[in-house]
């Protein structure tokens, strides 16, 4: 039963470490998406605003939960589970440092996209069963967007997974220790991203489309589809959607990480997970300062640009990779 | 009861509801989404006996990839959340008694053979072994394959466009 017991501590660990990271992702959205359009964010409760997210996490518990009429009731209820539960689950992976990863084993990356296809299902499911249409055509949307980016996603990655030689988290950031030498002396660290520059593009792109983040967020285009698949829900339900949307992000900005910043290793006297979360909020400041410069592009723009260009490059990418290790 | 066992029981028990589901609902999407927990069960039970490559395939490929192109399909085809699958043929008594039959003939040959059990086996490098299979032993026989399915793939695309 020590099996159990442990499986579940560790759980509820990650859990607690997932959701005090959310809640500074969310403030840290508002606010720097408020400095860059000049604006304060929230201000008045807390330090500036720093309890905003309780006091809207809070709201949204406490709001009324529809279900409306005319949508299937069951399946109403499940998707937001289905989109959470894999979310969460990705998290168990991580590793913050090198023994501190609450389930590590030798499929990492593998397993990290497996788990990501789950998602799409939850976006249809709720897409149909609101029985709605602005919620079907997000659905439908959202789910035709993240299965054609996870395809150059998983493909982007494969120059890493090549180069390390394993699925491995922790081994693919220890094949990161060290430095580029010039002369003798270090100039860069051995970072993938210098290694692999344009899988780290094409992993950023596939990345946001996947994570619906703007400039890709079609699913839920605020001005066009009133928030597409999730309309019709509200409460709990919606948070939950919520937080599993931006877990998702999180996760993507922690692999990129791992896969191409050398995951912890930084140098010093500061501890390896803070360098971590040091680059992790790195790469989200990144991707909201993307969300308040970038227009929203058109669905078949996205498609095309998928298929048509993310997909075969990726594929070239992985070619040259290979003829590179051969020598 | 260990507790491996008592996980299996759980997914045993996940396996045999959805999978009667699947087939006794009358709504398609419902149907669908009982064939995706019947899909996550099965990678539940390939983790629980240690093949967590093939539990991993199971996921990215069955219960993300098919259960979506069904969903579409299902999504743009049949006339809204309201739709039932309804059973227009009269039942016949002979289903019932072939379906006995069977199902009691499979029952004794399942209880009747003393089925051997497996050692259990160091389960290091499991995909390993695979890929040695697929990628060195059986390279050619992969490879047909995978022009067997391109040809295919051409070809259902040949046939779906409607210039």
């Amino acid at each position: 039963m020590t099996v159990i017991g442990v499986a579940v501590l560790k759980t509820l660990i990650v859990l607690g470490v997932a959701m005090v990271n959310l809640l500074l992702f969310l403030y840290m959205e508002r606010k720097v998406l408020a400095d860059m359009q000049v604006r304060y964010g929230p201000m008045r409760v807390g330090f500036h605003g720093t309890l905003q997210q309780v006091a809207d996490v809070l709201k949204l518990l406490l709001k009324e939960d529809i279900v409306p009429k005319a949508a299937d009731r069951w399946l109403f209820v499940l998707a937001p589970m289905i989109a959470f539960v894999p979310s969460f689950m990705l998290f168990m992976t991580i590793p913050i440092s090198e023994s501190l990863v609450a389930s590590n084993f030798n499929l990492g990356f593998f397993y990290i996209f497996g788990i990501l296809t789950i998602v799409p299902v939850s976006v249809l499911v709720a897409g149909w069963a609101s029985h709605s249409k602005y919620s079907l055509i997000g659905g439908l949307r959202g789910a035709a967007q993240q299965i054609s980016y996870e395809i150059p996603l998983l493909a982007s990655i494969l120059g890493v997974i090549m180069m390390t030689g394993s699925f491995d988290l922790v081994k693919i950031v220890e094949a990161q220790q060290g430095f580029f030498y010039l002369f003798g002396y270090p100039v860069l660290p051995r970072w993938y991203i210098f290694l692999q520059p344009v899988g780290f593009l094409i992993y950023f792109v596939a990345a946001l489309a996947d994570t619906q983040r703007t400039p890709f967020d079609i699913p839920e285009a605020e001005s066009e589809l009133v928030q597409g698949y999730n309309t019709e829900y509200s409460s709990i339900k919606f948070a939950i959607f919520f937080m599993g949307e931006y877990f998702d992000t999180m996760i993507i900005s922690a692999l990129s990480v791992i896969a191409f910043f050398g995951g912890w290793s930084g140098f010093g006297p500061i501890p390896a997970p803070i360098w971590f979360f040091l680059k992790t909020y790195l790469v989200l400041y990144f991707i909201i300062w993307l969300r308040a410069t970038l227009p929203r592009v058109r669905i078949d723009q996205l498609m095309d640009f998928g298929w048509k260009i993310l997909l075969p490059l990726a594929l070239l990418n992985i070619m040259v990779t290979g003829f590179l290790m051969i020598r | 009861m260990t507790v491996a066992s008592a996980i299996f029981y759980f997914f045993a028990a996940i396996l045999i509801f959805f999978s009667i589901k699947v087939v006794t609902t009358k709504n398609l999407f419902h149907s669908v989404m009982s064939a995706f927990a019947v899909l996550l069960g099965t990678a539940g039970l390939f983790f629980l006996f240690n093949a967590e490559f093939l539990g991993i395939v199971q996921i990215l490929i069955y219960a993300g990839a098919v259960t979506i192109l069904v969903l579409f399909v299902v999504m743009l085809t049949t006339a809204g959340p309201k739709y039932r699958i309804v059973w227009e043929t009269p039942l016949n008594i002979w289903i019932f008694v072939f379906v006995i039959l069977f199902g009691g003939m499979l029952g004794m040959i399942v209880l009747s053979i003393q089925w051997p059990v497996a050692k259990p086996v160091a389960l290091h490098g499991v995909t390993e072994a695979l890929a040695t299979r697929l990628f060195v032993e059986y390279l050619l026989p992969f490879e047909v394959a995978s022009i067997l399915l391109l040809a295919a793939l051409i070809g259902s695309i040949v046939l779906a466009r409607r210039d």
